[in-house]
């Protein structure tokens, strides 16, 4: 009942449905076309029968050697849309892509501690916390992320999802 | 570098690092002094001298540095920063060409002249560059550069000479795809679409089924370029195939479920043999079930083969291939309710399919699922029951006013009954029952839309929309409906503050911004308004700054499909039509605030970029409407969204006709107030044309009243510009405008809460006195100009006594306001009901005191504003 399909620039003219919801960001209009222009297989769309925007997954490969990895920047659902499966869709898409265009170590993401639904979801998809941000997100909402990932093929011992025993400062981040 | 060089530059580069711009500036002066000739040093002055707002003598310095023909790549970062930093476009790729026409081995130079051409979108000259970087380099990047090129150009112009650039990017990629040069599936993508443009589906085809398909990663978009191909040279068998083989992927394929079954649709209607026919169905309906029970088999249920069979069955029937059947769509339906009937969607996904189902099964859903709710009540049987109540109310007649308050009433009753389920739910998510609130709203409004005059009803539903949002905080679909309620109440100041919590920003300045901003400028809040108007405007400058930049990043990457495609939403942004309201809002209430001072308001006008101001029909039809008016829910059977219901009107309005006007509005104030006459009396005649296309078209006759009341004050004025100055002036025109203001204060509003309505009426009604009082002032200073030159010109009627016609009609409108204000601020006026509905609880009767104490104080406000811009124009000076 879906349409997944690369998310191109115009969608941001109709994603409201989504972006309303304010567990969901909306960002200025290069952040959302560098990823276009950098990774276009990494930000996708899930469109409904009536073509309203029903969520999207954006992402990016990054890190070097061991700690090449691709990263879920985003991952939103419409209100309207939730509890279909959806998410573990968009997921699985960008673990695909993870694995087969970029071939990396793992998958990774940040999430707000609070946002309990999300890190229940995450953990349901294999992900588990590999360390804990302070202060990650700033402004008016402030407060601290988990870091958790899931291992992908290429890392066989799983090395990369050993937790971290300590938090850690965003100044402390690779990338 | 030299040592000593380094040495000195330190300083100045930490000074820069650190902003202190003016040290950085004193200590370039410096060291020039000692080394007048270093350029890099040069540079780094204009920076800091650009940084300070010294922009004439940084532009200066950059000059200098450009007749040395530069090719140093810090320098030239350095004057470009600048150039960027004053909009001098046309300098930097003049920078980067001279550079690297002196270096042509410098690649890195190459890539920068290349790139400052595609900022300023410059095609035929990035074919060029292109082409020359590619001699030099012989890289297959910049062959890809020179075939985009030439394919913007191509598609900028379909049909014209352009074809013969169509065919020469397809003998480029043709060569290319012997050569080995497309390598990836960006590469792929372009080659195809250049071949489907042409129509050549055939040949596309072939390409994705050869080698070259390869490049494809997912199997799955393979097939799917293929069955776009399919589709598009009408091979409906190739269709049917790869659809199905998609949908034995992924059963939940929404596009592929379509695909195939507009195939078979095809396929039928080629076929005149029933066992085809009945061959070709019994397939469909048997790979339908197939997939309905891998999608089971799997993790979870997906709702793609379900209503795949609604859908086939729709179009058996539209294309006449079968009966309609009313109880085989109704068994689907309720096959559907019950597997996904708790699913928030659910609704929306039925909606195509509820034609074909009949009352009595609707009566008979919503009893079992009220039984349901009934048993057992949780957030799944409730999720169940809203979608069955909005099927029912999709379906149902419409109802009597008392159907629909006591529907309303039910409503609110059986959403307190769900609030217990949601007491735990993290407050960012929506509670069980929320629809209901919009259900309850609805009703009343539906009620409102038949019989304007009862206004109580907007407050009632202003009411229920604040307590559903006062448990469910984030939801936007309350708070939008919310939005618009207000605005039709006429209360700006609840209305914004709503809107602010909605955190709309960027991109969704364009798109959301007119739910709030729309026609704000008659609430009487221009303070208000303007501080809406230019926070929405703000996206088109981040437009502008970030667009190119990404374009630039598309051809660095590669990303070939992603250039036309943000060229379009560059495009799109720059003409969009909600920027040229916007824009011609503020300068609206700009002109209001700034008129007692008549050069205050002419040096205003003055600066207006005439861009904005056009007015041609060509321009006005181009403008792109990018608002988004599918947001807010609606689930009646008729395609009316609530948002028009609630204003009476189409909504958003149309736009046309008051583009026009106010275009026309300030080019002509600027005639008057700068006595500018060369294109004044072109914009007075085309005011005049738009004037009786207006009244023609019965299209918002109260604009077109002020609007004429500015045609006529003009048209005074361009009578009397040319008349020798010892000349009598004959003014009796303008006592004529003088009186028709007279006669139409408005004054009808007796007992009445205010509107929208009044208050557009009032504002208007300033506009037009606003227009004579400039008019007025203008006369004023004619005639002392008159005086200076010779002797004092005799007017009738004299310019006294016109000023103090006017001051006497400001004070009657004054007087009206004042009253009015009396009248607002009594609570029996406030559009409430007064009878106490059973769902009214204590917390409901304290919101209920909030709306009406908002409503009283938001009028209040309005109504202060108002007569304060009418008393600075009674005290005005003449
Ligand atoms: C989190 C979010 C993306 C989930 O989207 P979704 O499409 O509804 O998720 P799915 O249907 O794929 O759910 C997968 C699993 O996640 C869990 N889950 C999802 N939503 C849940 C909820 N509201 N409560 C409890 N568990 C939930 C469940 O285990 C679910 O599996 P199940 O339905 O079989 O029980 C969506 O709620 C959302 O967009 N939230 C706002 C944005 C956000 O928080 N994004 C994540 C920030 S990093």
């Amino acid at each position: 009942m879906t349409t997944l399909r690369r998310f191109v620039a115009d969608d941001l003219f109709t994603f409201n449905n989504v972006n309303l919801d304010p567990l969901t960001e909306t960002y200025n209009i290069s952040f959302y076309l560098q990823y276009m222009a950098q990774w276009p297989d990494y930000f996708v769309a899930a469109e409904a029968p009536n073509e309203s925007c029903m969520g999207y997954v954006m992402g990016k490969a990054e890190g070097m050697g061991k700690l090449w990895h691709g990263h879920v920047t985003a991952v939103t659902v419409a209100p309207e849309y939730r509890r279909l499966g959806l998410a573990e869709e968009l997921m699985e898409i960008l673990e695909t892509v993870s694995e087969k265009i970029y071939n990396g170590f793992f998958v990774d993401l940040f999430v707000r501690v609070s946002n309990k639904v999300a890190i229940g979801m995450y953990e349901k998809f294999g992900y588990t916390v590999y360390r804990r941000v302070l202060g990650y997100y700033s402004g008016a909402d402030s407060e601290d992320a988990f870091d958790m990932r899931k291992a992908l093929p290429r890392d066989v011992r799983k090395e990369s999802i050993v937790p971290l025993p300590y938090p850690v400062r965003p100044e402390d981040l690779e990338w | 570098m030299s040592d000593a060089l380094e040495r000195k530059l330190r300083p100045i580069y930490e000074a820069l690092d650190s902003y202190n711009n003016k040290q950085a500036v004193a200590l370039c002066t410096k060291a020039l002094k000692k080394q007048g000739d270093a350029i890099i040093i040069k540079s780094l002055k204009a920076v800091a001298l650009d940084r300070l707002g010294r922009d004439d003598e940084a532009l200066e310095i950059c000059e200098e540095i450009r007749k040395t023909n530069p090719t140093d790549e810090a320098v030239l970062q350095y004057i470009v920063m600048v150039y960027k930093g004053c909009k001098k476009t046309k300098e930097i790729i003049d920078v980067y060409q001279s550079a690297y026409s002196q270096a042509p081995r410098n690649e890195e130079l190459a890539n920068h002249w290349f790139m400052a051409l595609v900022r300023v979108d410059d095609r035929k000259q990035m074919q060029q560059a292109a082409m020359k970087i590619q001699k030099q380099f012989k890289n297959s990047r910049y062959l890809f550069w020179t075939i985009v090129t030439i394919w913007l150009q191509a598609r900028d112009n379909p049909g014209g000479p352009q074809t013969l650039l169509t065919t020469l990017t397809e003998r480029m990629l043709v060569k290319a795809a012997e050569e080995g040069h497309i390598k990836d599936y960006e590469a792929l993508q372009l080659y195809i679409e250049v071949l489907e443009t042409q129509g050549k589906l055939g040949e596309a085809l072939a390409v994705v089924n050869g080698e070259l398909g390869n490049l494809c990663k997912v199997s799955a978009d393979r097939k799917r370029i293929v069955a776009r191909l399919a589709k598009a040279s009408k091979n409906w068998k190739v269709l049917l195939t790869v659809s199905k083989e998609l949908l034995l992927t992924s059963p939940d394929d929404w596009m592929s479920y379509c695909n195939y079954i507009e195939a078979l649709k095809r396929l039928l209607l080629d076929t005149e043999d029933p066992s085809t026919k009945e061959n070709l169905i019994e397939q469909a309906r048997s790979l339908f079930s197939v997939l309905e029970s891998k999608a089971s088999n799997g993790k979870r249920l997906k709702r793609g083969p379900l209503l795949a069979g609604l859908e086939l069955e729709k179009m058996l029937i539209c294309s006449g291939q079968a009966v309609d059947d009313t109880s085989k769509m109704s068994g689907l339906i309720t096959a559907y309710l019950a597997q996904f009937g708790s699913t928030l969607s659910c609704f929306d996904d039925l909606r195509p399919y509820l034609q074909f189902t009949s009352a009595s099964i609707v009566q008979s859903l919503f009893e079992g699922a009220s039984r349901a709710a009934e048993e057992d009540l949780s957030t799944a049987s409730v999720r169940n029951l809203v979608n069955v109540e909005k099927i029912r109310r999709w379906s149902e007649k419409k109802l009597s006013s008392n159907q629909a308050k006591a529907r309303s009433e039910y409503y609110m009753t059986t959403y307190q009954r769900t609030m217990p389920l949601g007491e735990k739910f993290d407050e960012r998510e929506l509670q069980p029952g929320d629809d209901y609130i919009l259900l309850g709203a609805h009703s009343l409004l539906d009620l409102y839309g038949e019989d304007r005059g009862q206004r109580q009803l907007l407050g009632d539903a202003a009411l229920i929309l604040e307590y559903g949002s006062a448990r469910s905080k984030f939801n936007y679909q309350i708070k939008l409906l919310l939005i618009r309620v207000y605005f039709e109440l006429g209360a700006h100041k609840r209305l914004l503050e709503v809107a602010t919590t909605m955190d709309i920003k960027q991109i969704q300045h364009d798109t959301l911004s007119y739910l709030f901003t729309d026609d704000l400028e008659y609430l009487g809040c221009p303070e208000s308004a303007m501080r809406a108007v230019v926070k929405s405007l703000t996206i088109y400058g981040s437009n502008e700054r970030e667009t190119p930049e990404m374009i630039v990043q598309a051809f660095k990457y590669g990303t070939y499909s992603k250039i036309p495609e943000f060229i379009r939403f560059r495009d799109r942004l720059k003409k969009s039509l909600q920027y040229a309201v916007s824009q011609r809002q503020l300068y609206r209430v700009e002109i209001l605030r700034r008129f007692p001072a008549l050069d205050n308001l002419g040096y205003y006008l003055e600066i207006l970029d005439d861009d904005f101001l056009k007015y041609t029909d060509d321009h006005i039809n181009s403008l792109s409407d990018n608002r988004d008016v599918t947001l807010l829910a609606n689930w009646s059977a008729i395609e009316r969204p609530i948002a028009s219901v609630v204003s009476g009107t189409q909504f958003p309005r149309k736009r046309e006709l008051w583009l026009k006007l106010h275009s026309l509005i300030p080019l002509i104030l600027r005639g008057i107030c700068n006595a500018e006459t060369a294109e004044w009396f072109g914009h007075h005649q085309e005011l005049k044309e738009v004037i009786d296309i207006g009244k023609g078209g019965n299209e918002e006759l109260d604009e077109i009243a002020a609007a004429d009341a500015l045609y006529n004050v003009s048209a005074v004025l361009l009578n009397i510009r040319d008349v020798p100055p010892s000349a009598p002036l004959d003014l009796s025109d303008f006592q004529n405008i003088l009186d028709r203001l007279k006669a139409t204060v408005p004054s009808h509003f007796v007992e009445q809460a205010l509107s929208y309505d009044h208050l557009r009426c009032l504002t208007l009604f300033l506009e037009s006195c606003n227009y004579a009082c400039i008019g007025l002032a203008a006369i004023t200073a004619l005639i002392q100009g008159h005086q200076k030159a010779r002797g004092k010109a005799v007017c009738t009627p004299t310019v006294e006594s016109l000023t103090s016609a006017i001051r006497a009609i400001l004070v009657t409108f004054r007087d009206e306001l004042s009253a009015l204000k009396k009248i607002t601020t009594n609570p029996d006026v406030v559009p409430l009901t007064k009878e106490h509905p059973s769902w009214m609880n204590a917390q409901a009767q304290k919101i209920r005191q909030d709306v009406e104490t908002e409503l009283v104080a938001s009028w209040t406000s309005s109504l202060d504003a108002l007569i304060a811009s009418v008393s600075v124009r009674i005290d005005r000076k003449a």
